[in-house]
């Protein structure tokens, strides 16, 4: 089937892409991009490897169509670091140890940072109930929680 | 993935249009689960049509009721503020489903047009009517403890994965269609349909309708609603059983009016009329509540894997209507 | 400047990880690399009578399909033969590195694709038509032996019949003032690392040569097996890029690994494999299959006399390694306890089902839950206290080293080196308020709730040997980089070796490199798997260290004409103590003993800044853990809620506590998936039927409780830094400690709970029963 070009925003810069209609956002960041942050492990929205942020809202890009991302506003785990200094989350999971592999902790980082967004100050259960898509095996689920409440104390130091 | 067409539509009437210019042509919503089913090789259509490029909104109706557009996101009707005052059941219905990235994606339109999470119809090695009809079903025989107890068929033991049809059918929505032929609406307790010996044949839609709106009539007890969700894991799981309820008990502790409906046990979302039936203008007593589960799940049919599921069911209808009488001060 | 060992610092591996920068086999990206996808049998047994691969190879942007007889044009052997090292008769059980003409196990590779694309690739495996011959099969192992063969060339799925023991049970049994009897049942599951399996065989312009790029636990086995199967020479290079976990899955050579890098040498082209979730639940090994009938003896004071019984072990469909998991369960099955005599009858045999070898625990964890569920019996029957149980058999402190009569499979004694679990157990209860819980477990059931408790002891030799390899280099520009054997699989490998190695140079974590897994680093390793590698590795790293200091200080003592004992190492120097200014750097160092063509050289030192350490050891280090689950049972629906966890962990001196945490946090939730929600569902066909993540549920968040962690730091003297391995140990008791707990809970309806996982279903019907009786 033909490709077709579409136009976005990825992590702030206007960007153009040829796809077809059966490539999906994954696919779309690793292979035009060289973005490989979002990651498939399930490929069925099941496990929230590959999160990315389309208009603001956290998705699934598995199952993304990458056509669809025409006209948005992209940002990727890549796009969180600008000027190479860690953003507040990220800061939170290394003190607190919330990763081992590494392989779902973009995914993690982003919804992370979402919940924070729209929860300034969530507790423990908001926090288990927001990130219940995102699967980590090596289960850092207790110091996620616990880099969650500090990346949102060091947002509140930030905004004061 | 087999390669297809893909075409946005601006409007219903375009979309119906893209529609008929293909044999095997497909509606997309969020894609949530079109697209998984297309990754699966299970759905393979020639053309997809976007239409989530259609009016999103969500409408007050005159009578107190609301109007839902069919593209409109999960996450936007479970947390409009009209959906959680007015009908709680439907948005905590909602938030027991998927996850937070699926629920930013999915549509209501197509979360009404979910498909089973039966085994055997995601393996296309396996037997299943509902893919190939006449073809013979694996689950009957296999591994059935997800499967359905209620409406079920030789042919098919398929459950309908959606928690918030549950609450769609408990509240009585109607839903709007447009199609080649025009518009119409349904009952949504009448868009689904049991399998019988058809079970590919899945709603009441005509080729080429498309759900454009869901309307909730006016159901002013609906405040007193809620709905109970019992799976295997405490997140992101399909049910076992749910039950969507609303009670509206008398000052003298009688049922003035009942909703109920079911989930995780049939073909499709299931509304207990029996139980209903059985409840109305009965005092709303534990007693009562066993006894009008006792009605609803009467002719339920036990596979080998799934018979704890009647017992199930019973028992959390019992439990939802009893913290509802509880809530309004009813109850014993 | 603080100590090293034992800090909690942030890890070295971090920061690419969380920018979405990490390199994983999948991010690696070659020019004009093609992509593998492999046709898999639907059937659980299966003659193949032939493959049409015509349509499949008319399909645009399809290279080749091949099947065993193409890539036996490249390889020595059609089998993946090993050496057996148990002895244990395994000729007709290795893997093929696609299916020999018959298939027997659904999910086993038949064929394969090579195409431009993955969508191309896959498409074209569903026009391979596979002609087949359906057989009859075994999908329980109950059945297996008297059941019809798995495949054609097997007499008797039976591998192998052993007995593990040591006393005397008769005597034992005969004396007893009670004995009770006990069933079990764990049922098997999955790694299910985030990152599936996957490889990338490059075929390498500048001198042909083959680098093949993988997501394993084991670098220097799977280049060895290579190189065997395919003839190849060592330009066979592996490389471990950075492994989204591994869990034990990853530790096998697969069909796929040695089939890929066929048909690479076959084509002469560069590929890609990257397996999707669908083939994992089939195609990574499984395990926890086993079927306990045990018996055990107690005297009147519930000590334990002896333990008789049998178990029974479903291996699947192939051995991809040497099928030891059964030996693990049945010879530490007596765990912490004074047992006096054991008897167990293993029956080791095959089905028509995936392969089975090592996920997280190997056999350990099924061990605990036979024990600990003996000894919640006899608690039961006798009226007492489940901790006062155990307390009366814990090896008492005074008894360590403490012999137990069997021998690990290396032929070595077990001999626990160190530890003290009474004292353990004392704590962990004291921490979990295990006394006052009756008190709360009564008040709770007064409201209709129903609270539980339970405890569970785990012991694991960690640090199997015989060596770990760990060299330390110190380049002319002062850089420090460590090569070791090790497989760094996210668990903070790299952090832990940095620690040992910088610590001994007086330099920070962050100086040190650390590259893993790389077989032209090391010409030996073993990699990860049984808790192993900060014992192995970090014993060898540190001897290596300490090695290359010496060295530095002999040349430095030289260079400074002070004496060796005066010098001290701080910031990439060496100097004199008192008289800093007095130093020499270790770049010069290393620059001076790399020699200079022709010039003179330092005396008594050899060359090299570096030195390469194979530490030897058989003897494992005895790592334990108790542990305490507060659990709440909805009796209605059969809903578990764990409300309380406490670990404490007794895995000697830590390295770095925090990425200790972080290990025990993560094996007690393996075992919470265990014990209740990993059911690798089969149905009566041999058809698997919990292919996805949304039928196979790990657990999430809302899963798990935020867990208590405490330590004991009991040395072990048998290595040079005192360490015990701590990988798989959480694991180990979680699932006893859980079950015990439910069981505590229902106590008032009888229910007894002989399997893991235990879903909601068979409480319900538990339940059910138990208010009949």
């Amino acid at each position: 089937m033909t490709a077709r070009t579409i136009h976005f925003t990825l992590n702030g810069a206007p960007v153009t892409a040829d796809i077809k209609p059966h490539h999906n956002l994954v696919e779309l960041l690793q292979t035009h991009f060289g973005l490989t942050g979002a990651r498939e492990s399930c490929g069925q929205g099941l496990c929230g490897c590959c999160t990315v942020l389309v208009d603001g809202r956290a998705v699934s890009g598995c199952l993304f169509l990458a056509v669809r991302i025409d006209g948005t506003e992209v940002v990727t785990i890549e796009g969180l670091d600008a000027g190479g200094k860690l953003n507040p989350m990220q800061e939170a999971f290394v003190e607190t140890g919330a990763f081992q592999c590494g392989y779902c902790t973009p995914g993690f980082i982003l919804m992370a940072n979402q919940l924070l967004d729209a929860h300034p100050d969530p507790d423990d259960d908001q926090i288990r109930h927001y990130l219940s898509g995102n699967l980590c095996r090596c289960a850092a689920y207790p110091q996620i929680i616990d880099a969650v409440k500090l990346a949102a104390k060091k947002r509140k130091t930030i905004a004061a | 993935m087999r390669p297809f067409l893909y075409e946005k539509a601006a409007d219903a009437a375009e979309a119906v249009h893209f529609f008929a210019q293909r044999a095997q042509a497909k509606y997309l919503g969020g894609g949530t689960n079109l697209v998984d089913l297309m990754r699966e090789n299970i759905e393979r259509p020639e053309i997809v049509i976007d239409v989530t490029g259609l009016s999103r909104e969500i409408r007050d109706v005159d009578d107190g009721g609301l109007v839902i557009d069919a593209g409109t996101k999960n996450t936007t009707v479970a947390s409009h503020r009209t959906v959680r005052e007015r009908y709680p059941v439907l948005a905590q219905a909602i938030l027991a489903g998927a996850s937070a990235q699926i629920r930013n994606m999915a549509t209501v339109g197509g979360n009404l047009m979910q498909r089973t999470r039966c085994y055997y119809f995601y393996d296309d090695a396996a037997r299943c009517n509902k893919r190939e009809r006449g073809k013979g079903c694996d689950a009957i025989e296999g591994f059935n403890r997800i499967h359905a107890i209620l409406g079920a068929s030789s042919h098919c033991v398929a459950t309908h994965p959606s928690d918030m049809c549950v609450a769609l059918a408990a509240l009585d929505a109607i839903v709007y269609l447009e199609g080649p032929q025009g518009a119409r609406h349904l009952r949504l307790v009448d868009l689904h349909r049991l399998p019988g010996d058809t079970p590919d044949i899945e709603t009441e839609l005509r080729a080429g309708e498309l759900i454009t709106a869901v309307e909730i009539p006016a159901l002013p007890f609906a405040i007193r609603s809620t709905y109970r969700k019992v799976r295997d894991r405490s997140s992101y799981a399909f049910a076992l059983v749910s039950v969507a309820a609303a009670l509206d008990v008398d000052d003298k502790g009688n049922v003035r009016d009942v909703r109920l409906a079911l989930g995780g046990v049939a073909h499709k979302p299931w509304r207990a009329t029996a139980a209903e039936q059985a409840l109305r203008g009965a005092p709303a007593s534990e007693e009562n509540f066993r006894r009008a589960a006792e009605a609803e799940l009467k002719d339920a049919v036990g596979l080998a894997g799934n018979a704890f599921k009647i017992e199930l069911a019973k028992r959390v209808i019992v439990n939802t209507l009893q913290k509802l009488a509880m809530e309004s001060g009813a109850g014993s | 400047m603080p100590p090293l060992i034992g800090a909690r610092i942030p890890r070295i591996e971090d920061e690419p990880l969380l920018r979405g920068r990490g390199r994983f086999v999948d991010d690696i990206l070659l020019p004009g690399m093609l992509h593998v996808a492999f046709v898999r049998s639907p059937h659980p047994h299966a003659l193949i009578r032939g493959i049409d691969m015509s349509a499949a190879l008319a399909l645009p942007g399809v290279h080749a399909v091949l099947d065993l007889n193409d890539l036996a044009k490249v390889m020595t052997n059609r089998r993946m033969v090993r050496h057996s090292n148990s002895g244990m008769p395994l000729e007709k059980a290795w893997l093929f590195a696609l299916a020999n003409g018959e298939v027997s196990y659904v999910g086993e590779p038949v064929a394969l694709v090579v195409a431009c694309d993955r969508y191309v690739a896959e498409d074209a495996c569903a026009l391979v038509a596979v002609d087949y011959d359906v057989q009859a099969y075994v999908a329980d192992v109950r059945k297996a032996a008297n059941g019809p063969p798995i495949r054609r060339e097997l007499t008797s799925n039976v591998i192998t019949t052993y007995k593990v023991g040591f006393g005397d049970t008769d005597a034992a049994f005969n004396t007893a003032a009670h004995v009770f009897k006990q069933e079990l049942w764990q049922h098997r599951g999955g790694a299910h690392s985030i990152e599936t399996r996957g490889l990338i065989a490059e075929l390498r312009g500048a001198d042909g040569g083959i680098t093949v790029h993988a997501s394993t636990q084991k670098a220097h086995d799977l280049q060895q097996q290579l190189m065997t199967l395919l003839d190849c020479d060592e330009s066979l290079r592996v490389m471990t890029p950075d492994v989204g976990g591994g869990f034990g899955a990853k530790l096998c050579v697969y069909s796929e690994d040695v089939a890929v890098v066929a048909a690479a040498k076959l084509l002469k082209r560069s590929l890609k494999w990257i397996e999707d979730r669908r083939e994992y639940f089939t195609s990574a090994v499984h395990e926890r299959d086993q079927y306990w009938t045990l018996e055990i003896a107690v005297d009147t004071s519930a000590k334990v006399l002896g333990i008789r019984g049998k178990l029974l072990h479903d291996t699947g469909a192939y051995t991809p390694q040497d099928p030891n998991i059964p030996y693990n369960s049945a010879s530490t099955m007596s765990g912490p306890y004074v047992i006096p005599a054991l008897a167990i009858d293993v029956t080791i045999a095959m089905t028509n089902k995936t392969p089975v070898s090592s996920v997280r625990g190997a056999g350990y964890p099924q061990a605990a839950f036979a024990m600990e569920r003996l000894l919640d019996h006899v608690a039961r029957e006798m009226n007492l206290d489940r901790a006062e149980v155990r307390r009366r058999n814990l090896i008492p402190q005074a008894k360590m080293p403490y012999l137990k009569p069997i021998k690990a499979r290396s032929g070595v004694t077990i001999q626990y080196d160190s530890g003290d679990y009474p004292a353990c157990q004392a704590e962990v209860l004291k921490v979990a308020g295990w006394d006052d819980f009756p008190k709360r477990q009564a008040e709770t059931r007064k409201a209709g709730r129903y609270l539980g408790i339970g405890l569970a002891h785990g012991v694991k030799g960690t640090g199997r040997g015989p060596f770990e390899s760990g060299l330390v280099r110190i380049s002319r520009n002062g850089r420090v980089t460590v090569y070791t054997g090790a497989a760094a699989i996210g668990q903070g490998l790299q952090t832990a070796m940095a620690q040992i190695c910088a610590s001994e140079l007086g330099l920070a974590a962050e100086d040190v490199q650390v590259v893993a897994g790389d077989t032209a680093g090391v010409s030996l390793g073993l990699g990860a798997f049984a808790s192993r590698q900060t014992v192995t590795a970090g014993s060898s790293v540190h001897l290596a260290a300490k090695s290359v200091a010496e060295k530095a200080r002999k040349v430095a003592s030289h260079l400074l004409e002070a004496d060796e004992r005066d010098l001290e190492f701080a910031n990439g120097e060496v100097r004199v103590a008192g008289a800093p200014q007095l130093s020499v750097k270790l770049s010069e160092i290393a620059r001076i003993l790399q020699g200079a063509p022709g010039y003179g050289f330092p005396p008594g030192v050899e060359p090299g800044l570096e030195a390469n350490v194979n530490h030897r050891t058989d003897a494992l280090s005895y790592a334990n853990g108790c542990h305490v689950a507060e659990v709440e049972v909805d009796a209605e629906t059969g809903g578990v809620r764990i409300v309380n966890y406490v670990a404490l962990q007794d895995s000697g001196v830590l390295i770095n506590p925090m990425m200790v945490d972080g290990q025990i946090h993560g094996g007690v939730t393996h075992g919470i998936g265990n014990a209740l929600l990993e059911w690798m569902g089969y149905d009566d066909a041999g058809q698997p039927v919990t292919t996805t993540l949304a039928d196979y549920l790990l657990p999430t968040a809302t899963d798990v409780p935020m867990l208590q962690t405490l330590y004991k730091e009991t040395p072990s003297p048998l290595n040079p830094l005192g360490v015990k391995g701590v990988g798989e140990s959480g694991t180990i008791p979680a699932a006893a400690a859980i079950v015990s707990a439910i069981e505590n809970a229902l106590e008032p309806f009888g229910v007894h709970i002989a399997q893991t996982p235990i879903r909601p279903e068979k409480l319900i019907e538990l339940i059910r029963a138990g208010k009949r009786s």
